[in-house]
């Protein structure tokens, strides 16, 4: 397999978990600043 | 929600566009990848170190607690984002150098960088009382910043490196293939997102834990 398709796969799972671990955070901190 | 996805694409997009479509840079190779991350991640270093500074010097003038938090998120962000920079430009070094470390005087630039900032979140650690910790912590991120631009654009520039020129080479040009700057800014501009966003997250972080440790602590004022 190319070795930019592999870099590209391994970039954006990299980058979905940092976004998705922000966006738990995120929904986190709103519910606590309504309490 | 809605800008937090557009960044979540603009980011995926720009990756996959970098990697597949822009050149490899000739005397680069394979390694030119890492370009599309290191750079942004130093950008943003200097980016979140500069903030800090500017919200310590509002904090020394107006001693309003909120520059404190923006303060110590950014300088704790910068701290973060230097170290994906020194992780990137390591992986690239093992690839065109065949070493992890060679003390390059970018390379030392950066440790140095990591040492002083390092130096600052521990002394927030160790002072007690919100506002010696605010005012110390104030003085000592003015005066580090000071040693931002020293060590990331001045100190590479006076001694041979092995590193690549950066962006703005030493002839004061910026010299890319067009495909590749356009990727590069795209990817700096991302970056400077993804910082807004988490600088933005943390400090709403330090607000909620000083609002509970309020309301944890009021029950012991009233009992006194």
């Amino acid at each position: 397999m190319n070795a930019n398709f592999v870099v590209a796969g391994v970039a954006l799972l990299v980058w979905g978990m940092v976004f998705f671990y922000l966006a738990r955070l995120e929904r986190r901190v709103r519910e606590l600043e309504k309490r | 929600m809605i800008a937090r996805w557009l960044l979540f694409l603009w980011i995926a997009a720009w990756t996959v566009i970098a990697l597949l479509w822009a050149p490899l840079v000739p005397l680069l190779g394979a390694t030119t990848r890492v370009l599309y991350f290191h750079i942004p991640s130093a950008w943003i270093t200097v980016l979140a170190l500069a903030w800090s500074m500017g919200h310590s010097l509002a904090y020394l003038r107006r001693r309003r607690i909120e520059h404190d938090d923006h303060a110590a998120a950014a300088a704790e962000l910068g701290l973060v984002f230097c170290i994906a920079a020194t992780i990137t430009g390591s992986l690239w070094a093992k690839a065109m150098w065949g070493s992890y470390w060679n003390w390059d005087p970018r390379e030392t630039s950066i440790f140095y960088l990591l040492l002083i900032y390092g130096a600052y979140l521990a002394l927030r650690g160790s002072i007690d009382g919100e506002e010696r910790r605010a005012r110390l912590s104030a003085i000592y991120s003015a005066v580090a910043f000071v040693t931002v631009p020293f060590l990331m654009f001045i100190v590479p520039r006076l001694y041979f490196t092995l590193h690549p020129d950066p962006l703005i080479n030493t002839h004061g040009k910026i010299e890319m293939d067009p495909r590749i700057r356009i990727c590069f800014y795209a990817m700096l501009i991302g970056f400077t997102g993804l910082f807004a966003w988490m600088q933005s997250l943390r400090v709403r972080v330090t607000r909620l834990a000083r609002r509970f440790e309020a309301a944890a602590a009021e029950p012991a004022r009233r009992a006194v």
